[in-house]
């Protein structure tokens, strides 16, 4: 549904984006995870015609992005900010953004009350969106990108301040919008949502696709099988704590982050005891130990040396 | 051009919605031009200046202007009243018996450019009344003189009535036009900034039809303001604006000018609140030196000169020569302030665009 092939934008000195390429087929959620900064804007606003590209080339249903409308109009787009227009009422909205991709008459409406009753919002069609909580708003705002029944969803962060309901709810919506075979295009850098809503994971760093693939896939590269998450009682010297673990035989790596110690082994049950010995011996015995499968934080981590919230 | 029309009706619905602007775009005006032309102005009903006449030079070209002053559509406007001298007309301008003098020395007839032998005298009572005279006499220099004199305005209302609730109509609806326009020129940059410029973009209509639907949303928000204001004034004061034909040009310039102007404020600001802000500014100190509190005339010629020099200034300006139009004046005064403001307009619209069309790819990054 959507092929992209080395896409460049440069803005100034700096190259935002590098050489960006992938493919997404119908009925699949791919991410583009990364961190702030990582080129995941710049990306979609070439993807969907809002940035101009220095080099590259879109494709959206076997149809080249620069033929302009017929290529845009198989595309929906839902933007970072809610882009609603608080002085109209949600059904006016809706309507508005319905005809500017060119739909009208009893198609539209039969659309837009779709989609307000889709999202829990029929009984405030006539009220003003200005009048919305912000978990509304975002509801209202996800299905004004989706009106005009496109084969491809490009969502940008669509959960950034979003309350726990309003995201269950978004991500059931996309996940029922993939199985009626819809592609999905959605950069975040939350980890946790990748995992738990991407069928395939793109990674992007400083503007380049460093890594891509199934969640599976991506954890297999790793170089180790599991990680070791240690808290101790009280405040330990992090450097120390670092050291000791590294003496341990089958530990590949340890890394003192959000008050804890993560080691990466190959094997978690063979290197537990060792593990435990030495920081006992070293007087730093800790109070919680728990084995847990890597996941796509360690792959970014393994990848670039830094943390997605870095 | 339909996603034109269909962003252009969005904003209108929007701004119809905003009860803040139609406070600014109506109500605001119409209580000040009201309330000040009232209170500066005297009596509301009519203009009526007495001239003190005086005739050093006795020649057929002096008895012309004397006839041309007596012509019937100036019946009502303009009394002619004799002074034996200069120093009496002076007396009279003491004692307020006349709003303005004329004096015509010696050799008026024999016209050097280089000294003119007319002398128009100013009292401080009616700021209108110089006004008037400077441009009747221009008028006449021009018409007797093969057109070698600079018509300047004529303030004169197709009714032969010139006002100050009528000034403060047209200065205050020039005023308020900007602040009306700017609120949509506001809302323009909050979508750049919270991206549904960009989101617009994204959609089947091309950039360029968006951002023509959204010059075309402030057009006819200023042009709906204007028609409203003509209308108001025209009921409630009585205000006569003129020729539908220069009028509607003007304003259609002088919306043009407003947006120029607001847009070109608002693209040069990093945030839509910092542009109100400046552009609010701006446009306040423009309609001091462009005389929309206080008419220019009886003050240093200055004045005059810096209220030509601003785009608001000179659409009032326009305004108050498109009510003499009715008394026979012609486009000649017009077109310095329809092409001043339309200038203004093109150039501001043009500079601010093509910053619009680089903060949304901006956006985007």
């Amino acid at each position: 549904m959507l092929e992209v092939d080395g896409l460049r934008k440069r803005f100034g000195e700096r190259e935002a984006v590098s050489g960006v390429g992938f493919r997404i087929g119908r009925g699949e959620i791919y991410g583009l995870l990364g961190p702030n900064g990582a080129g995941k804007t710049t990306t979609i606003s070439m993807i969907t015609g809002v940035l101009p590209r220095d080099a590259g080339r879109v494709v959206v249903d076997g149809i080249d992005l620069d033929e302009g409308p017929p290529a845009r109009r198989r595309m929906g787009l839902v933007p970072q900010n809610i882009t609603l227009y608080d002085d109209l009422t949600a059904r006016e909205n809706l309507l508005f953004w319905g005809r500017m991709y060119e739909m009208r008459g009893a198609a539209l409406t039969r659309a837009v009350e779709s989609a307000l009753a889709d999202v829990g919002l029929a009984d405030r069609a006539d009220d003003r969106v200005g009048t919305f909580s912000g978990g509304m708003q975002r509801r209202l705002n996800l299905v004004a990108g989706l009106l005009h029944a496109p084969g491809l969803l490009t969502l940008d962060e669509p959960t950034a301040g979003v309350d726990p309901q309003s995201r269950s709810a978004i991500f059931e919506l996309l996940e029922r919008l993939r199985d009626d075979g819809m592609a999905i295009l959605y950069t975040t850098h939350y980890m946790e949502e990748a995992e738990r809503l991407c069928d395939r994971v793109g990674v992007i760093d400083g503007g380049r696709l460093i890594a891509e693939g199934t969640r599976q896939e991506l954890v297999a590269q790793l170089a180790f099988e599991v990680r070791i998450e240690l808290a101790f009682g009280t405040t330990r010297a992090p450097e120390r704590s670092e050291a000791v673990a590294k003496t341990v035989p089958g530990v590949r790596r340890a890394h003192w982050a959000d008050e804890q110690l993560a080691v990466f082994a190959d094997d978690g049950n063979a290197c537990i005891p060792g593990l435990l010995s030495a920081l006992i011996d070293a007087s730093m015995a800790p109070t919680r130990v728990e084995v847990v499968e890597p996941d796509l934080e360690d792959v970014f981590l393994e990848l670039t040396g830094r943390a997605l919230r870095d | 051009m339909r996603f034109a029309f269909l962003v252009c009706l969005k904003d209108l619905r929007q701004r119809l919605r905003d009860r803040t602007a139609i406070l600014v775009a109506i109500v605001a005006p119409l209580c000040l031009a009201g309330l000040v032309g009232l209170a500066l102005g005297g009596n509301p009903s009519g203009f009526q200046m007495r001239l003190a006449w005086v005739d050093l030079d006795e020649s057929a070209d002096a008895r012309a202007l004397q006839d041309f002053l007596d012509r019937p559509w100036l019946d009502g406007v303009v009394e002619l009243v004799s002074a034996a001298s200069p120093a009496d007309a002076n007396r009279m301008l003491a004692d307020e018996e006349a709003d303005a003098a004329l004096v015509l020395q010696p050799g008026f007839a024999a016209h050097r450019p280089e000294s003119p032998r007319v002398e128009v005298w100013a009292s401080g009572g009616n700021p209108f009344a110089t006004r008037l005279m400077v441009a009747l006499v221009e008028r006449f220099l021009a018409e007797h003189r093969g057109g070698e004199a600079i018509p300047q305005t004529l303030a004169v209302s197709p009714g032969g009535r010139l006002r100050t609730v009528d000034y403060y109509a047209f200065s205050m609806t020039v005023l308020f036009l900007t602040f009306t326009v700017l609120s949509g020129v506001r809302s323009m940059q909050e979508e750049v900034e919270s991206g549904a410029l960009a989101r617009l973009v994204a959609s089947p209509a091309s950039a360029r039809s968006v951002l023509a639907g959204k010059l075309l949303g402030l057009l006819m928000t200023g042009l709906l303001q204007m028609g409203v204001m003509i209308l108001a004034t025209s009921l409630a004061f009585g205000t006569r604006w003129g020729s539908p034909l220069a009028v509607g040009s003007l304003v259609l310039s002088s919306v043009l000018m407003a947006i120029g102007m607001t847009s070109f404020f608002m693209s040069v600001s990093s945030s839509a609140q910092q542009g109100q802000t400046l552009a609010s500014i701006s446009i306040f100190l423009l309609a001091v030196v462009g005389g929309q509190f206080m008419p220019s005339q009886g003050l240093p010629d200055v004045f005059d000169t810096l209220q030509r020099l601003t785009p608001n200034g000179q659409a009032a300006r326009g305004f108050m020569d498109a009510a003499a139009f009715g008394t026979g004046g012609g486009w000649g005064p017009l077109l310095e302030p329809l092409a001043f403001t339309l200038a203004v307009g093109v150039a501001g619209i043009a500079f601010a665009a093509r910053r619009a069309g680089r903060a949304i790819a901006g956006h985007g990054r």
